[in-house]
């Protein structure tokens, strides 16, 4: 082995790592388009463990790949390149084209499962191989590699995100493919010492190779087709609508955005049956294939079609002069507040180009129409004034959906959101939001719960007087006011149910309407929970029901996660055997991603000890170090997006500004390990540290966020990137500490140490996932700190006795 | 060892041998049936349908008993899913349209308490099989269908089959058929997002609809509305899934 030439690979590293980092954020959007993000997340975890297979190649050939690490390095990143720019472009096309839905019903959809990983597989694989391998043999040289790494890893997360503002993730695929061929050119062998015969001794050779992998990433990035779409996703049902056509189209990080037009594309929800005029066809919203709202605006003309829909409780009872509207999507709710010409209208949305769509709405003389582009979240956090009206965006699908949100954050839906909003209203102001009913009820139920909670948390003492209910055969809109509504309310109430010829569901401080029957359900079990929850045994209740009522919070702000685990055999006999998955499908997910995660984590890891041997030589250290450490990073990460994005306000901003922080911090902290002194004290201490700091910040920082909540938006962003990017410092010395001790006890056992730590950082995702719904955010950020001091017990361990 | 390799050989020719009669088999059975003319096979395929599908699941009407026994489902299945006609589940028609699972129509059928003198819109003919089915039951059948190609197939097929009370029409079912209402009962076969105003406006007082609603790509509700003057009532009957296939086979 002759030197390294050290500079080559160390932005050959970079640029590697850009790309992989790059490659995951694209993917995960090419691929939660393609089929949905619950897909994304099994196939992205899977892809992933490349980075541990790679650790598990090393260690079973590290010999012989030591001795042909210069001319594979590059070789393997132009098999990156490639990789990327064929491979992830057919996972996206093969993933179109699986029943997702059947795999949990047949076995015939699983056939094509594999070839999909195995296309989203390769690149990370190789790619990741590549980089075990230049951290296998510069092993005293680890921290400085290491921060290559970390640096560029931040950089992807920037690049990632970019990329998907200018173009479709089909199209961004094949573009950061272009990033491992110019490192494979950066990191070709140097010098005439290069003996293998099948690859070029010259630089040429490796120029050619990496000009025909640009050409070829090039080619595909201009021949790309437009990708296909699941069936099952909600716009492809409306493209086979009669004359049906895309009128827009317009990629973005936070979602592709299209909207789509047909003359039976209609909008009616929670109509009245007594509506007999024509339901107007309107342009549908679609983000990522599924449904965004509809395009409804003030007509020019007649009334608003949601006039003549439940959600319109609230203005039969207030007649607002200020309205503020939440996650405003498509706009069909401002068109009906912009219809009733109230004073001053302000709709929030945070996907920028549903906003601007929103902005283009037309408003009514008089009418003073403002929309924010924001999340719900941050604009609560600082209201400029008060509202006689607040609007939350229409929760849930008619007789159930399939919990494909079960797994996903509401930060909206939670207890402390609705204290914020009641906070927001002014003394007679009323909250609503408007759910559809499912069979049986439950979404509605909760979000009853939640409003009562929340009220009760505001200091109202009976919330039954302060709740309002109306359901039509398919919604239920629950209104809420900081004040008791009144008998004049009441009647208000009976006038429009009556008109409509709505059920009343509440009346407030009298309780459910015993006459009103006009809608009867299959299960009758909403008019029972209602009543409990307002005014009975509601702990009984909730803990006889078979589903999950819980009111969310943010440290667990999972609205849509019903199932209970104690009550799964009700479930199974209220839906059917093995329709579990079509009750909650992104628990189910989470779950089989853990346990293959898990399965495959474990052969990965004792496969290299057949050739390491079972016991002897500090296997157990070496083992619990980089599994605590790899586990640890990912917990913490992930406890860390979910705080920022309540205080940033914005969940894809906030978890890019998380990465990127906590790399760029990890990889000074990385770089700077190279200088320190390689003494086992050393690196117990800045365990020591890191535990130390993560359980203080786990205190300290809700405190300061509550402070610093009200803060403008810059300082609040450098405070929060300090306050990731300085402990990161810290954590950048774990790993190549570690690495460090290993190369000088046990160097066979690099390999399996990297192995080790990228099996664990990946299943660190889904366990977190799983605790966090379990028990909460705050127990994922604890679980981060005994993770890294589970390394601190073994890192005295790692150098054995050599 | 030469015993064993000799072993092996005669298996083998034995399997290739029987190959042929393997793979004939089912083929000549199902060619048998094949036909979409009537023969007893398909007869008593249809009985045990009814049997075991359908009344075993609680539909007790007779006369939708006695629909379902004479219907001739293969008649409305495209060819080369014909054979498994009686089966119990929805089959691809084309179109990205499917023929409902049998018991689904009964079902549906036994909801709208249908009679003789009934006139009864059906929206989504499909294969044409639930108009035949109401056909052998009601007086007057009116079916529309957005798709073209359906629409010709199932006009074809009700009349191949002598159901000479059902008119096909090829259209928009949301809008109803004005011209022949008002409506006994309207089946509504298509999962639709919400309960178009014009069909209610088309169902005579005290008549019946029945259709599926929700998420035409997801889940459904199978929903009974009832009117009564001004007065429009629901009533949530069942969850139904209606699986969304791809227009390949267009």
């Amino acid at each position: 082995m002759n030197d390294m030439p050290a500079r080559g690979w160390g932005s050959a590293v970079f640029l590697a790592s850009v790309a992989l980092i790059a490659g995951q954020i694209v993917l995960m959007q090419a691929l939660a388009q393609a089929q949905g993000h619950h897909f994304a997340y099994l196939v992205i975890s899977l892809a992933l463990l490349g980075f541990g297979c790679s650790g598990t190649v090393l260690a079973l050939g590290r010999e012989w790949l030591l001795r042909a690490s210069e001319w594979l390095l590059p070789a393997l990143l132009l098999g990156t390149s490639v990789g990327m720019a064929l491979g992830l472009g057919w996972a996206q096309r093969a993933a179109a084209e699986i029943d997702f839905h059947l795999l949990f019903v047949e076995w015939r959809p699983w056939i094509r499962v594999p070839g999909v990983v195995a296309g989203a597989f390769a690149p990370f694989f190789l790619g990741a191989l590549a980089l075990g391998l230049v951290f296998t043999r510069e092993v005293e040289r680890i921290g400085r590699f290491y921060g290559a790494n970390l640096a560029g890893s931040a950089a992807g997360a920037a690049i990632g995100l970019g990329v998907l503002f200018l173009v479709p993730p089909e199209r961004a695929i094949p573009l950061l493919a272009m990033f491992p061929a110019v490192a494979a050119w950066l990191g070709r062998p140097r010098g005439t010492r290069v003996r293998h015969r099948t690859f070029p001794r010259t630089g040429y050779g490796w120029a050619i190779g990496a000009s025909a992998c640009l050409l070829l990433a090039i080619g595909v990035f201009l021949r790309v087709p437009e990708a296909p779409m699941s069936p099952y996703k909600a716009m492809q049902y409306s493209l086979q609508l009669p004359d049906s056509d895309v009128v827009l189209d317009r990629p973005h990080p936070m979602g592709r955005l299209q909207v789509v037009t047909s003359p039976a594309l209609r909008y009616g929800p929670g109509l009245s049956l007594h509506y007999r005029d024509d339901i107007p066809a309107v342009p549908h919203l679609y983000r990522d294939g599924d449904s965004y709202g509809a395009v409804v605006p003030p007509p020019r003309q007649g009334s608003h079609i949601l006039e003549a829909s439940v959600m319109a409780l609230p203005l039969a009872l207030r007649d607002p002069e200020r309205a503020l509207l939440l996650h405003g999507g498509g706009g069909a709710g401002a068109g009906l507040l912009l219809h009733r010409e109230i004073p001053e209208v302000t709709a929030v949305e945070p996907h920028p180009i549903a906003a601007r769509l929103l902005r283009g709405m037309h408003a009514p003389a008089g009418v003073d129409w403002t929309v924010e582009t924001r999340d719900a979240r941050a604009f609560l956090n600082r209201p400029s004034r008060h509202y006689d009206l607040v609007v939350l965006p229409v929760q849930g699908a008619f007789g159930g959906g399939l919990g494909l949100r079960s797994i996903q954050e509401d930060y909206l839906l939670t207890v402390e959101s609705f204290e914020r909003i009641l906070g927001a209203l002014r003394e007679d102001g009323i909250l609503t939001v408007s759910v559809y009913i499912d069979q049986p009820p439950r979404a509605g139920l909760k979000a009853l719960g939640l409003l009562v909670n929340s009220l009760r948390a505001a200091g109202i003492e009976r919330p039954a007087e302060h709740v309002a209910a109306a359901r039509s055969w398919d919604m239920l809109t629950l209104v809420a006011s900081p004040q008791p509504f009144e008998a004049s309310d009441r009647s208000r109430l009976a006038d429009f149910t009556g008109e409509h010829g709505f059920d009343r569901a509440w009346i407030p401080g009298f309780g459910p309407a015993p006459d009103d029957r006009r809608h009867v359900m299959q299960d009758d079990r909403l008019a029972v929970g209602v009543e409990a929850i307002l005014s009975g045994d509601r702990q009984a209740f909730e803990q006889e029901y078979p589903f999950r009522l819980q009111t969310p919070r943010d440290n667990q702000p999972y609205f849509h996660q019903f199932v209970r685990l104690d009550r799964l055999d009700e479930v199974r006999r209220i839906f059917g055997a093995g329709s579990l998955a079509f009750v909650e499908i992104g628990s189910v997910v989470v779950v089989a991603t853990v346990i293959l995660l898990g399965v495959a984590a474990a052969v990965l890891i004792c496969l290299p000890l057949l050739r390491l041997g079972w016991a002897r030589g500090g296997r157990g250290p070496v083992f619990a170090y980089f599994s605590a450490i790899g586990l640890g990073f990912m917990f913490l990460e992930i406890v860390w997006i979910q705080r920022f994005t309540l205080f940033w306000g914005n969940p894809l901003y906030a978890a890019a500004g998380v990465i990127v922080a906590l790399l760029c911090g990890m990889g000074i902290g990385s770089a700077l390990s190279g200088r320190m002194p390689a003494r086992p004290r050393f690196l117990r201490g800045i365990l020591g540290a890191i535990v130390v700091v993560l359980l203080a910040l786990l205190w300290v920082q809700p405190a300061f966020f509550a402070v610093a909540l009200a803060w403008p938006e810059p300082v609040k962003w450098a405070t929060g990137l300090l306050m990731i990017g300085i402990p990161a410092v810290l954590l950048g010395f774990a790993f190549p500490g570690g690495l460090r001790a290993v190369g000088r006890g046990y160097p066979a056992q690099v390999p399996w140490a990297w192995g080790i730590n990228g099996c664990f950082s990946v299943l660190g995702a889904p366990l977190a996932a799983v605790i966090a719904m379990g028990a909460g955010f705050h127990v994922v950020g604890v679980s981060a700190a005994a993770a890294y001091a589970v390394a601190l017990l073994a890192c005295g361990r790692l150098r054995g006795h050599n | 060892m030469t015993l064993r390799i000799d072993r092996v050989r005669v298996w083998l020719a034995l399997l290739l041998g029987a190959m042929p009669f393997v793979t004939a088999g089912p083929a000549l059975l199902a060619e048998e049936k094949s036909d979409s003319t009537e023969t007893d096979a398909w007869r008593q395929d249809r009985e045990r349908m009814v049997q075991r599908q359908i009344v075993r699941r609680g539909v007790e009407d007779e006369r939708v008993l006695k629909a379902m026994r004479a219907a001739p489902r293969h008649h409305f299945v495209p060819e080369p899913r014909r054979r498994f006609a009686y089966d119990d589940r929805p089959l691809p028609i084309g179109y990205g349209q499917t023929i409902s699972q049998p018991f689904i129509v009964a079902y549906m059928t036994e909801a709208i308490e249908p009679r003789s003198d009934f006139r009864v819109l059906e929206i989504g003919a499909g294969s044409g099989y639930q108009a035949a089915v109401l056909a052998e039951i009601v007086s007057e059948v009116y079916t529309i269908e957005i798709v073209r190609p359906l629409a010709e197939w199932a006009k074809e097929r009700l009349a191949a089959a002598d159901y000479g009370n059902v008119v096909v029409k090829h259209g928009d079912g949301y809008h109803g058929w004005s011209d022949h209402a008002p409506f006994d009962a309207i089946v509504v076969t298509a999962a639709a997002p919400h309960i178009p105003p014009p069909l209610i406006d088309q169902l005579r007082d005290g008549g019946r609809m029945i259709i599926p609603v929700g998420s035409p790509h997801l889940t459904q509700q199978l929903v009974m509305v009832e009117k009564d003057g001004e007065d429009v009532r629901t009533r949530n009957l069942m969850p139904v899934r209606f699986v969304p296939l791809t227009r390949t086979d267009e």
